[in-house]
């Protein structure tokens, strides 16, 4: 039943103003894949997720996500339709605790209105009890277990709060998760940590799309990596074809000065 | 029923009158603006304070352009001392935060006009008689003409000072980056006091000439500084010459629309002010001359 | 069982509290201020939910409420409607109103929403007072009748102080299960993190509309209390002072508390009832209160109360952020 394709951008183009930022960009990821979009800075990864989010709309081409056409669409469509994401600095809702947090992440999977809220329903009960319980399980996945459930988000350490951030993406079983660079500000223990989260995560049914400078990460994890430069694509294949392809390395290097 | 072109002459030059002083208002708005990014809710109480103080400065037998300037730099200092005790040390507060601050230094500046002037309005001198003055076709008083001429040197002063100064060209750096005029060594904190400080001298310099027109009271400044705040939106919300273009045309358009509308609608004319500003609000949020909106 | 007990106990409290004012204040002026603070704290907690909770804000709430007045005004007045009616119809024009205005001036954010929403409480206080035929302008409407079931009629002090309880009672109530639930929470995000708000699935447009038009109907409702209340409307009492001073009880008990919101209503309504006979005093201190709250305690008095008897050991347990 599921799609063997998660995502797919055909010929996205993203300007602002008279810069072109992402030039007819086209990519697919499969389903159970863990892909990595790379580059240069500046080369345009967050904006291709602000894309497929929905945060900017597009200039050109179109992005489906899940097996439905989701460029046009506001975000939260977006992200009823099964794609969640991580920001790149940490943004969790400071005026909510942990668990909190990670509830609203689940908001797609419940139907308590005003009315329901304002009444206390029976259903809506349930659905609170439900929800807790998802949220739990999240901390639990992101191995987030020993902290207080109560505690204010902005409270945990930057380590925990990206994983925080983890578990509030993956509360609304998402069939794709994009990653904005999840490693950074992270220990190497923590980053490895990171890894084998990821590869959980991917175990259990999640497709990711993930970016970050850290190459060991990226390297270590992704089945395919997609090459951006000045928003075109570059490249694309396996981690190590891509280590050794002479217009990735040129790019790097362009950047090294 | 339909006005003549003399007619409309007249309500076209009451409107400038008008509408100068609301420029003059709107570009107190828009310098604390550019400034800070927050909206000064007390800048019709620098109007008033301005009135008031003149008038009374007037009334101790003070020659009428000592009265003035008094009025104008009492109320400079009110402006640099509200940004020293109010919003510098809540900086870096949440919008509403800072919006409430100014809203409570706007209901404590009134307390005290009241408190200080009692709450009946006060009539002030004209600066230079009551005789009207005919050009043409239509009839003007001394004190409209002084009004816009005053107002008209004070801008070409302001022009100067932005662009020939030292301080001005700061300012502007600051209104354009911020972190960028600090790394460059420019005193930004002072710079913002600067900005309130101005904004009372323009707001105190608006109250002190129309208040021979209107006459002083303590809640004169509620509605001249909202009419203030609409023509800054309509010219251009952070855009110096757009708020003074903003509230000239606001004037005119209130002056005009007070004139023309149909017996028994002439109470509506204070909402003119409002309605320009949720149109420009919802349409074209940049204004006349849209700069970009913060 | 427990959680049960903790969520009720407050307004079982609150109740019991109610029930025995009367007992305690024995004057008919007292009970009548009693209930002007219960009118004030239904709009408050509406402006509470818009602007603590959802972030936003509204500087033209006096409208909303004028419109539930002036409804119950003219239905019970000119047209010789049960105030009940009236009262119903206030509260769904108050709403329908916010639903109205709130389409566009929700896109607005910050600053201008502010002056976009005091814009609108202007035109529509100019409205009021200009438009005689429908709100007798200046003069206002009066005769209106009181709220009555039966034969029994909430007239007088006494009365009037428990029905209006009874209806505070039951916002506080709604109001506190609406935020302890996945509407307050996602209220909640939209005020923490737009963005993260929408990417994870919370329709931010939606939400902040809905709130706003709850505000609105509690403001109307408050306005028709008021007026079967009062028995006579007037523009004076919807107009930007009020608006203001209403924005003021919200920020002064606390954004993010209901209990804030009773105690910023019962501590502005009752300065500005007892320096009443000194004006310019009670409009400076105000002024000051205001100011000096917002740069000292920006989270309120309900906070900072609840703040300092943590710190002294007097309430046991951990706070959770955002309950009442």
């Amino acid at each position: 039943m599921a799609e063997p394709t998660v995502l797919e951008l055909r010929k996205v183009t993203k300007r602002f103003g008279g810069l072109v930022a992402v030039d007819a960009l086209s990519f697919t990821v499969r389903r159970g894949q863990i892909k990595a979009l790379i580059g240069p800075n500046g080369a345009g990864k967050t904006t291709v997720f602000n894309l497929i989010t929905g945060v900017y709309p597009l200039n050109g081409g179109e992005i489906w996500a899940a097996g439905r056409r989701t460029s046009g669409q506001p975000s939260h469509r977006v992200a009823a339709q099964g794609v969640a994401r991580t920001f790149q600095n940490v943004e969790l809702f400071g005026n909510m605790t942990v668990l909190e947090n990670i509830m609203v992440g689940a908001h797609t999977q419940a139907r308590t209105g005003f009315v329901g809220a304002s009444f206390r329903t029976r259903a809506m009960r349930l659905e609170e009890a439900r929800l807790a319980q998802r949220a739990q399980q999240c901390l639990h996945l992101v191995g987030l277990a020993e902290v207080e459930p109560d505690r204010e988000a902005y409270s945990l350490a930057f380590g925990q709060q990206r994983l925080l951030e983890m578990a509030r993406a993956l509360a609304a079983e998402p069939k794709l998760l994009l990653l904005d660079e999840p490693a950074a500000g992270l220990s190497t223990r923590e980053t490895v940590r990171l890894a084998e989260l990821v590869r959980r995560v991917r175990d259990l049914g999640v497709t990711v799309l993930l970016v970050d400078h850290d190459m060991d990460l990226v390297m270590q994890i992704s089945d395919e990596v997609v090459v951006l430069d000045h928003g075109e694509k570059i490249a694309e294949g396996t981690p190590r074809e891509m280590q050794r392809d002479p217009r990735v390395i040129a790019a790097y290097l362009g950047e090294e000065t | 029923m339909m006005p003549d072109a003399s007619q409309l002459l007249q309500y076209i030059v009451s409107g400038l009158t008008l509408g100068s002083i609301y420029g003059m208002i709107a570009l107190g708005f828009t310098l604390i603006h550019n400034a800070t990014g927050i909206v000064n809710f007390a800048q019709g109480e620098f109007v008033t304070l301005g009135a008031l103080i003149a008038i009374s400065g007037s009334e101790a037998g003070l020659p009428m352009p000592l009265a003035v300037l008094g009025a104008v730099a009492a109320v400079t200092l009110v402006g640099a001392a509200l940004e020293r005790t109010a919003i510098r040390p809540a900086r870096n507060s949440s919008v509403i935060t800072l919006i409430i601050i100014t809203i409570g230094a706007s209901i404590l500046l009134r307390g005290v006009a009241m408190w200080l002037w009692a709450p009946d309005p006060l009539p002030m001198r004209h600066f230079t008689g009551e005789t009207p003055i005919r050009i043409g076709d239509v009839s003007v008083l001394p004190q409209h003409l002084w009004i816009i001429g005053i107002v008209l040197v004070t801008m070409t002063a302001l022009r100067l000072l932005a662009e020939k100064t030292q301080v001005g060209k700061a300012m502007r750096a600051c209104a354009m980056n911020r972190e960028a005029a600090q790394l460059m060594g420019i005193p930004v904190e002072r710079m913002v006091c600067l900005s309130f400080a101005l904004s009372g001298a323009l707001g105190g310099l608006a109250g002190a000439i129309i208040a021979p027109l209107a006459m002083g009271q303590y809640n004169m400044g509620i509605m001249l500084g909202l009419k203030g705040f609409a023509g800054a939106i309509l010219g251009g919300m952070g855009n110096p010459l757009g708020a003074v273009l903003g509230g000239t045309l606001l004037g005119v358009l209130e002056s005009l629309g007070a004139g023309l509308s149909p017996p028994g609608w002439s109470g509506y004319k204070d909402a003119i002010a409002f309605a320009v500003m949720l149109v420009v609000l919802l349409a074209k949020p940049t204004g006349l001359l849209g700069r970009r909106a913060r | 069982m427990g959680g049960n007990v903790r969520r009720y106990l407050p307004f079982l409290l609150a109740v019991v509290a109610a029930a025995a004012l009367p007992a305690v204040v024995r004057s008919g002026y007292a009970l009548h201020l009693a209930a002007a603070i219960g009118i004030n704290t239904i709009v408050v907690l509406g402006l509470n939910l818009l602007m603590g909770y959802a972030g936003q804000v509204s500087l033209g709430q006096a409208a909303f409420v004028g419109v539930g007045a002036y409804t119950s005004a003219i239905l019970g007045s000119h047209l010789g409607l049960s105030p009940w009616i009236g009262l119903a119809a206030g509260a769904a024009l108050g709403a329908l109103m916010a639903g109205a205005v709130g389409v566009p001036l929700l896109k607005l954010r910050g600053h201008y929403l502010a002056m976009g929403t005091l814009g609108l409480g202007m035109i529509a206080h100019i409205a009021m007072v200009q438009w005689e035929g429908l709100t007798g302008g200046t003069i206002g409407i009066g005769g209106i009748p009181a709220l009555s079931v039966g034969g029994f009629s909430f007239h007088g002090d006494l009365r009037m102080y428990y029905l209006v309880a009874a209806f505070v009672l039951l916002a506080l109530l709604m109001a506190s299960n609406i935020i302890d639930s996945r509407v307050g929470r996602a209220l909640r995000a939209v005020h923490g993190s737009e963005v993260a708000a929408e990417v994870s699935g919370v329709d931010t447009a939606r939400y902040k509309l809905q709130v706003f038009i709850l505000s609105g109907g509690l403001a109307g409702l408050a306005g028709s209390l008021y007026a079967h209340h009062t028995g006579y409307v007037n523009c004076d009492s919807f107009g930007f002072a009020y608006s203001i001073q209403l924005v003021v009880m919200v920020v002064l008990g606390g954004m993010a508390s209901i209990w804030g919101a009773v105690l910023g209503a019962g501590a502005v309504t009752l300065i500005a009832e007892n320096l009443r006979a000194f004006q310019e005093f009670s409009t400076v201190i105000f002024g000051a209160v205001l100011v000096l709250v917002m740069v000292f305690l920006p989270a309120g008095l309900w906070r900072g109360i609840t703040e300092m008897a943590q710190r002294l050991g007097l309430s046991g347990g951990r706070r959770r952020s955002g309950e009442a």
